[in-house]
């Protein structure tokens, strides 16, 4: 019910298409999907381009896994996620 | 677990820039972090040519690292828990065959007496011993009393097969007895030996007085007297005949009659008169006469007989003959004999036939002399 009306209020279509996906696994990691690049990383914070923002996850002995030019999961002892 | 890793060191701190033209030319980053002022990145080892010339493309420089099985197993090292069950249960299954846990002891000779003969020997239950199992059956079948004894070890478990000497008073001495004979004329139909030998085969024809089990055993080429004991049971074959002739002589009656009447009174009797036919029969009748003299009154009919010549078909008499035929077979039979078959069959003979019943019968025939 909540999908279907976020898809009304992004005009229709598959929401996966329009928009990045970002799950949080407790403080252990973050799944990144449909992420347009790797801005900046470093063991305390990775940032990642997204279709109209840049997403800053920060903490520490960050790690990213299984990257690819759309998903990523970033390990580690996570602290914040902020938008930009 | 066991995967091909290959792990490039690169000499930059640009790490963005590195993880963005790898990710981009297709290739999965397994792992992307910073160590001081290098990147380190893991990726699949069929993607090494494709990361080495995008690397000197970008002209950095990077140490390479293979990892393959050693580092698969490292990993697993690395996962103290597993390695330790693992590692557990590999002493466990190396040590526990040399522990006998437990003890199974099977048949009827007593099972302290086993398991006393067993620790005399190094071996208990929950002991760390190793079992030469044909050691122990010898040791075993040294036992008092004891007949067999097997020994076997399955896993942690020793199972020990034993059985007792049987009672003095079942084993049959040899009495010789000489061997058994047949009884009667018959064609052996089954056997069964308890001890001794067997001399003929099944449809074999013997005559009575023959051996039918010997008082022996062969043992090899050796005779070893033993005593013939057993049941032999023959086919045995009885016969009964019935002839059937078309001309018969038969005595009827002519119709001629001849009452005779005597009497008796205070014990004398009137003189008797002679038959008046050469052929008869006769029917009597008594009374007495008189209330204070009493009289004996008999009076005797004879009714004449003449020879007369009959004639008869064979369909008339033919069941009548079959059935005399065959209940006369029939009766020749020892009552302990067991019917299996019958049959009649008719021969013609000279201007007559020949009705002959056979019955078939099985009957013990072993005795002895």
């Amino acid at each position: 019910m909540f999908t279907d009306e976020i898809i009304k209020l992004t005009g229709g279509g598959s929401l996966e298409f329009y928009l990045p996906k970002i799950t949080v696994l407790g403080k252990r990691a973050v799944v990144i999907e449909g992420h347009r690049g790797v801005v900046f990383f470093s063991s305390d914070e990775a940032k990642f381009r997204l279709k109209n923002c840049m997403l800053s996850v920060t903490g520490e002995k960050l790690e990213v896994k299984n990257l690819t030019s759309s998903d990523a999961l970033v390990s580690g002892a996570i602290s914040g996620l902020s938008y930009a | 677990m066991l995967k091909h890793v290959d792990c490039f060191t690169v000499e930059s701190s640009a790490s963005t820039k590195i993880a963005s033209a790898v990710t981009k030319s297709g290739v999965k980053i397994l792992s992307l972090k910073k160590e001081g002022k290098n990147t380190v990145i893991h990726t699949n080892f069929k993607h090494r040519p494709v990361i080495i010339a995008l690397l000197n493309q970008l002209c950095y420089n990077y140490k390479l690292v293979s990892y393959g099985f050693m580092k698969s197993v490292k990993d697993f090292a690395a996962r103290k828990g597993l390695a330790a069950g693992l590692l557990a249960a590999m002493l466990f299954f190396m040590l526990t065959p040399l522990y006998t846990l437990r003890i199974e002891v099977k048949g009827d000779y007593p099972k302290d007496e086993v398991l006393s003969a067993l620790e005399s020997l190094g071996i208990s239950a929950g002991g760390r011993a190793k079992v030469d199992c044909s050691l122990l059956e010898e040791s075993l079948l040294k036992l008092d009393g004891v007949a067999s004894a097997s020994v076997e070890k399955k896993g942690t478990t020793l199972i020990v097969n034993i059985l007792s000497e049987l009672p003095e008073q079942d084993v049959y001495i040899y009495g010789g007895t000489g061997p058994l004979v047949a009884t009667a004329d018959a064609v052996v139909s089954r056997q069964i030996v308890y001890s001794g030998t067997a001399l003929h085969k099944k449809g074999q024809t013997i005559r009575a007085g023959e051996s039918v089990i010997a008082d022996y055993v062969l043992v090899g080429e050796e005779k070893v007297p033993a005593t013939a004991r057993g049941e032999v049971y023959g086919l045995v074959y009885y016969t009964a005949t019935a002839w059937f002739t078309p001309e018969v002589i038969e005595l009827r009656e002519s119709g001629n009659t001849f009452k005779v009447t005597s009497t008796e009174f205070l014990g004398a009797a009137s003189a008797k008169k002679d038959a008046p036919y050469e052929n008869y029969y006769t029917e009597s009748r008594t009374y007495v006469t008189g209330i204070l003299l009493p009289v004996r009154v008999t009076e005797t009919t004879y009714y004449e007989l003449v020879e007369t010549r009959v004639t008869y078909t064979f369909e008339e008499c033919e069941k009548q003959l079959k059935a005399s035929a065959l209940e006369a077979a029939s009766a020749k039979l020892p009552l302990a004999a067991s019917l299996k078959n019958k049959w009649i069959t008719v021969k013609p003979a000279g201007n007559g036939f020949v009705v002959e019943a056979t019955v078939e019968a099985e009957i013990r025939i072993d005795g002895r002399l």
